[in-house]
Order: structure tokens, then sequence, then C-alpha cells
């Protein structure tokens, strides 16, 4: 809860502190005094009066909206706007059926982005898991060393240059060289999408295809040694030896003993990073095309529209510290030891 | 000590060679290269005018069953023949690949004439003993102004440039050339596909108005340079070139730039930016971590609150973010990855240091009468210092990658080629598209190998330096 409200501080203070929030604001009011304007002509008033009313307009809705006031000031509205999502509209961009409102634009890509990224860790997750509980009890083997090596390199590998260099030899190259399709180069549907809605989701796993392919190079290695880590660190407790001792079958030691204890920390890392894939992924989801929050992210800094890409910029973090909100109750649910404590 | 354990672990070992090796890269680049080259040179289109377009490497050579043409580059300062009031530039070229050179450039400087405008014209021999004007006169050369008085000179501080594929005269030309040889080509064709290069070094198989219609006649080529026109006129230099289809150790780019210069000026640029980032968010966290560690108390809790704030925030949004609201400014970059990088050491320096603080000697320090920051220094530090070396070269790695994360989104300093801006011009110029694999390979792999060299030096140190992993 700390951290939450901590974030908010900082970002309204980030906001304030560099003029955003006031460039936002004066763009608003703008706008606001145009459309009045627009109106009293309309009507059919004198030049004079108009001027004047304008004028008069322009001050009261300035002190509404407290541009008058110094940032600091105004913290609280602001942090109040953020936490009931009134994230304002957007300057040019719009979504799918045209509206401006940013939590519109944010609604018409969610839904992408999290088939992208949910595909993709859990994939990538559930095998790196397998193959980490299998290492966690043969530490030292050849596959461990693999892993091991694997892991080191995912650290420095960044998942959109591997995505450029398989968009490359997988999608251009092919079709380049022998003029043929295997893979293709971006986007989330085959242009014009496919009417039948089985062919629809065809057409959406092919396109998926890549993404996952490089998710599951770069993240892979890191799965598995984490998972190696945590499986072998609970494989060294007392009681698995007693398991062990007892003469239980290897099999049950390692699904009762060994992984139940192991689950509270592997839980923690596939949401964390379920979480944080939402915004691991904006580089990506350019290189690929897709049309998810990422693209619309970059969309944003190519328009210079500010609002949208400080809304981004609060739901990216805001989703993050949610998933820790839920990790701290999920850890309740899964782990006696806490919940009896 | 250390460097020597380090040494003996292969990790360690392969780390070392290759930061040793990007050091030295790093250094001859930073001695050789001028300090405004990414302005001067690199973003600036004119100077890279001859360079051909969007070309493989020339050891592409070795790989592929043809051969591709060689840049070719000559100058002349000096006539090659002069008969009366004619002058004679002369160049040969020879051409023994399969496949075309992708342009020709025309250029000279220092115009001296007297009189009229001399006529400057540009025609080529072939080896089957064809020849082809391509231009016969050359018009874009301004005539004397009322009130100037001779000697007129033109073109000292920029060059006259005919590019030939762009030049309607010489279209013109080569459209009546390739009809002469029996293609059937109009101005348009040839001005729409760039068909120009073909038209002069190819032999037609076929009649139809395409690249694919010829094939290239090896052999000498000879291109004459004329100037005719009063005898004192004069030429300062004449360059002719024809662009080839490979080039350089690294290929080049779509404005014609040499990628090896601008692969090699990012090796100090990734190291600066990664090593000045580690250092400073190293140096403050541990700070903090010492302090909050070792005082305690009420600034114990406020410090760890905050970086706790800063270790959860997902960096890459954030950083996006305030870098596109401060300007894209290296400094602007390097400040706010320090400012996001700073809290897991202090997490973690705090940690080591609650221990320590337990400590006798600590202890013993505290009953001698030994003040706050004297115990700091000489009793915290000391054993904190390794790790946190350690450290550094973690964070260095992360750094060069958040940079070039952000680079590719075009938030790079624009007036400083680095790697991830290269990757971000490939993408975004159609480098995916046309299979321009050595503009997109090598700074992805540059990026890559200078991270894993970090990060196999830290594997390979962080047993050595880390108490708790020594014990084991």
């Amino acid at each position: 809860m700390v951290v939450l409200i901590g974030v908010l501080v900082l970002l309204a203070v980030i906001m304030g502190a560099t003029g955003l929030s006031d460039k936002m604001l004066k763009s608003m009011l703008t706008a606001e005094v145009q459309e009045y304007k627009q109106m009293l002509i309309r009507q059919g008033k004198d030049p004079e009066s108009i001027q004047k009313a304008v004028e008069e307009y322009n001050k009261t809705r300035a002190e509404a909206l407290g541009i008058d006031k110094p940032w600091y000031v105004r913290l609280p509205q602001l942090i109040y706007r953020l936490l009931a999502l009134d994230l304002g509209n957007s300057r040019t961009l719009q979504s799918s059926w045209g509206s401006n409102k940013i939590s519109d634009l944010i609604l018409d890509r969610l839904p992408n982005t999290i088939i992208l990224t949910t595909t993709g860790i859990s994939l990538t997750a559930l095998v790196g898991i397998w193959i980490g509980l299998y290492i966690g009890s043969n530490i030292g083997g050849r596959a461990d060393r693999v892993v091991s090596i694997l892991s080191a390199i995912s650290y420095a590998l960044p998942l959109w240059f591997v995505s450029l260099v398989l968009i490359l030899l997988l999608a251009y190259a092919p079709k380049i060289l022998w003029g043929i399709q295997i893979f293709p180069p971006g986007g989330m549907v085959s242009i014009p999408p496919p009417k039948d809605p089985v062919a629809y989701f065809l057409d959406v796993l092919w396109h998926l295809a890549l993404p996952l392919i490089a998710s599951f190079i770069v993240f892979f290695g890191g799965w598995a040694y984490s998972t190696r880590n945590i499986v072998f660190n609970v494989s060294q407790e007392d009681f698995v030896n007693f398991a062990r001792a007892k003469g239980l079958p290897e099999g049950v030691v390692r699904r009762r003993y060994i992984l139940r204890p192991s689950l509270p920390p592997i839980l923690t890392n596939l949401i964390l990073s379920l979480a944080f894939s939402i915004s691991g992924y904006i580089i990506t989801e350019r290189v690929f095309n897709w049309p998810g929050m990422g693209s619309l992210y970059y969309d944003a800094i190519r328009a210079l529209d500010e609002p949208v890409i400080f809304a981004l910029t609060y739901v990216f973090t805001l989703v993050y510290i949610v998933a820790r909100f839920v990790l701290e109750i999920l850890y309740i649910v899964v782990d006696p030891r806490i919940r009896l404590a | 000590m250390i460097l020597k354990d380090l040494l003996k672990s292969p990790a360690g070992l392969t780390g070392i060679i290759i930061l040793v090796l990007f050091s030295l890269i790093s250094l001859y680049v930073v001695v050789t290269f001028p300090l405004n080259y990414g302005t001067k040179y690199w973003s600036n289109p004119k100077y890279w005018e001859d360079y051909p377009k969007l070309v493989p490497p020339v050891w592409l050579n070795y790989f592929v069953p043809y051969r591709l043409p060689q840049h070719y580059v000559y100058d002349l300062t000096k006539p090659t023949d002069e008969i009366e009031n004619v002058k004679k530039y002369i160049f040969i070229y020879n051409l023994d690949s399969d496949k075309f050179p992708t342009g020709i450039i025309l250029r000279y400087m220092n115009l001296t004439f007297y009189g009229d405008v001399p006529v400057i014209s540009l025609k080529v021999k072939r080896p089957d003993g064809r020849e082809v004007t391509l231009i016969d006169f050359d018009g874009g050369v301004p005539p004397p102004r009322p009130g100037e008085t001779p000697p007129y000179v033109r073109f000292v501080e920029n060059s006259r440039t005919i590019i030939l594929a762009a030049d309607p005269q010489a279209i013109r030309k080569a459209t009546a050339f390739a009809n002469e040889l029996g293609v059937s080509c109009t101005i348009t064709d040839v001005q729409q596909a760039g068909l120009v290069p073909y038209i002069v070094f190819g032999e037609p198989t076929s009649k139809t108005c395409a690249a694919e219609s010829f094939k290239p006649l090896k052999g000498k080529y000879v291109f004459e340079v004329d100037m005719i026109g009063d005898p004192r006129d004069q030429l300062g230099m004449v360059r002719l070139v024809v662009q080839g289809a490979v080039y350089g150790a690294m290929g080049t780019d779509y404005l014609g730039r040499d990628l090896a210069q601008g692969l090699l000026f990012g090796f100090p640029v990734a190291l600066f930016i990664g090593g000045v980032v580690a250092l400073l968010s190293t140096f403050i966290g541990m700070a903090l971590g010492i302090i909050s560690g070792y005082i305690g108390g009420r600034i114990d809790e406020a410090i760890q609150r905050f970086a706790d704030v800063m270790n959860n925030l997902p960096t890459l949004p954030l950083l996006i973010l305030l870098v596109f609201v401060l300007g894209q400014k290296l400094i602007n970059i390097i400040l706010v990855l320090v400012v996001f990088g700073w809290a897991g050491t202090t997490i973690i320096v705090r940690s080591m240091v609650l221990s320590i603080r337990s400590s006798q000697f600590v202890e013993a320090a505290k009953l001698a009468g030994a003040s706050s920051w004297w115990i700091m220094r000489r009793h915290i530090l000391p054993p904190v210092l390794p790790y946190s070396f350690a450290l550094i070269i973690l964070s260095i790695p992360s750094a060069i990658l958040s940079e070039a994360s952000l680079s590719f989104l075009g938030l790079g300093d624009p007036s400083i080629p680095t790697w991830g801006q290269i990757l971000q011009q490939a993408f975004d110029n159609g480098a995916l598209q046309n299979f321009a694999w050595w503009w997109i390979l090598p700074p992805g792999l540059l990026i890559v190998v200078t991270a894993v060299g970090f990060v196999l030096v830290f594997f390979a140190l962080e047993p050595l330096v880390n108490p708790r992993l020594r014990r084991q």
C-alpha cells in the first residue's frame, strides 16, 4: 500500500515538476475556450462582446482547472484524477472506433497485449519450470551447466533484438531468397482477416508463432535457472532428507516434499513477470507490429501525444503494483506457513 | 589476487578478453575520431553522397557464387591530355563483376573560366567499342553575373555533383543508347527504375525495359570528361565515382553511411554510458545503503521505503516518459538511468551492513569513542566495497541495454551515433524488407556481446567477493 501511494505521489511530482501537467491543462483550456468562442460566433454576436465574453470564460475556466496556481498546490487534485482513472483525452491518437478518450484507447489495445504476453510468458514459464524441476534434483549435470550458461545469456539478450533477428531470418529471408512465406513478418491477423472464427483463431496463432519463439529463446534460461535454484534450496532441507530416509519413492518426494514448498517463490516469479511483461513487451510489440499497448506507446511518442504517454506510463505502473498486491494475497493462500503465522 | 582467480575460470577469462578487446577498440576510436563525429559526419547526408546506398560488406564476395563490383573513386587534379582549347580528363574503370555497379557520379570543384561558360561533357567508351555521350553540356554552371570580372570562379566550397541516375540529360542520353542497343525503353522507365548503370555497363538479353534484361559487359571502360573553352580555363579537381555493390568491412545503410564507422563509434559511447551510469548509481546506492544500515531508525525506514518504491517500478515506461519530457540528450539519458538504478544496490548493501554492524570490531570502535562517520568509512565501507564493485560490473550491461532500448524507440541522443540508433534506423528504413542483414545483425550482436562480457565477469567475480558464497 505504501508503495502504491509512493508511486502515485512520485508520478504526480514528476508530472508537475517537469511542467507536463501544466501543458496538459493548458491544452485542455485552449480547447474549451476555442469551443466557447465558436459557439458565440455561431450565435452571431458582435466581435467586441465575443472578445470580452471569451476572456471572461477563459479566466473562470483557468481558475476552475487550477492552472493559475503552482503545481504543488494542485497535487491532490492530480492524484485524485489518477486514482479515479480519469485519464483525459488524447491529442491525436484514436481508438479503432474513433474515440479520443484515453481509457477507450487502452481498452482497445489491452486485450491484444494480454494475448501476446500471457501466451509468451506462460508457455516459456511452464517449460522452464518443468525443466528447472528436473535439473534441480540433478545439480551439476550437463543439462545443469547448459541452463546456467543460457540464463547468463538471457540476461544480456534483449527480447526485441531476438525478435528482429527472427523476423529477418524466418519471415523475410525465406520470402526474399526462396519466395515462400513461412512466418508472417508482423501484425496480429492477416489483411483482410479471415471471416471464419476457426480460421481467424488459427491466423492469430500463426502470427503469434514468432513472438512466442522469441520469448522462449530469451526467457527460457532464466526460468529454468531460477526454478532450479529454488528447488535445489528446498531439496537441501531436513524434511526432504527425512522423507527419503523413510523410503518414500522418489516421485512422491519430488511432488509432495519438494514441489509443494517451492511453489510460492515460483508463483511469485510467474505473477511478477506476467505483470512486468505488459510493459516489457513495449519494444517487442513495435518490432512485430502487434497492435497492443506497446505499439500505442510508440505511436504516442511519435505523435508527441503527451497525455497518452503519461496515461500509459501510469497504467503500466498500476498493473505492476496491482499484481504485487494480488501476490500478497496469493501468498497467504498457497503458503500455510504465512497463513498460520 | 582476485584478478588471478578471475582468469582461472573460463567464464571470467572470456569476459575479460571481451572487455579488454572492446576497451582497446574504444581507445582507438577516441584517439582517431573527432568528438563531433556524430553531427559533422554521421548525421550529415551530404558527406555520404558518393557512397553506394544499402550495399553489403566487401567480404560477401567470398561467400556468394558471383562477383559483386567494388566501389571505385578516382580523383584527377590535372588534365590527362590537352589539345588546344580542349582539356581531357580520362578515367579507366575495369568492370570484372557479375553484377552491376549501383550508380555513377561525376563531381568537380574549383572551376575557373575567363570568357563564356566552358562546355563540360562526359562520354564513355565501352569494351564493345561503342561510345555513349552521357552529358554533352553541363548546364549547371552559373554564368557570369553582371558586374563580375574574370576570372570567374565556381564551386569552391561545394563541388558540382552530377548523379547520373537522377540527371535528366544523362537519362535522356542513356535511353537513346538503350534504344540503339535494341531495348525499347522510355525516359520515364529509365528514370523510375534507375536503369542508367545497367544501360551504361550492360549488354541486352531481351527487349523489355527492365534491369533483368541486361547482363554486365565485362572489360575496360574509358570515361572521358572534356572541357572546351578558353585555354586558360581550369578545373581544380574532377572525380569519377562508380558506386559498387559492396562496400567496406560492414556495408552501408540507406544514406550510404559506412556502417563500420558508426559501429566503431558506438564502442566508446556504449562503454561510457554503461560505465558512468553504473559507477554513479552504485556509488549512490552504496552510500545510502551504508547510511541506512548503520544509522538505522527513521532514516533507515525512509531510505528503505523510498528504495522499495523505486525498485518496484517497471523501469522502461518511466525511462521513456522521463527522457521524452526532459529531452533527448546524453546527459538526460544518463541521469534518468542513474535515478532508476540505485535502489537495488541500496537494499543489498544495507543487508550486508546490518550483519557487519553487529560484529565485534565495530563494537570496539564504538567503545573507543569513534564517530559514526569514522566507523562507516573505516569499518563498514571496506568489507562492502568488493561486492559493490561486482555490482558495478553487473549494472553496466543493464545500462547499456536500457540505452539501446531507448535508442531503438527513437529516444536516443541524435547527435551521437549508438548501436541502438543504428538498429532503429535500420528498422525504420526497411532493412528487414530489403533483407539488409549487415545493417541489423552487427549492431545488435555488439550490444549482446558487450553485455555478455560484463555478465560473465560478474558471474566469475561474484563467488570471489560475496562472503556468503565464498563460505560454501
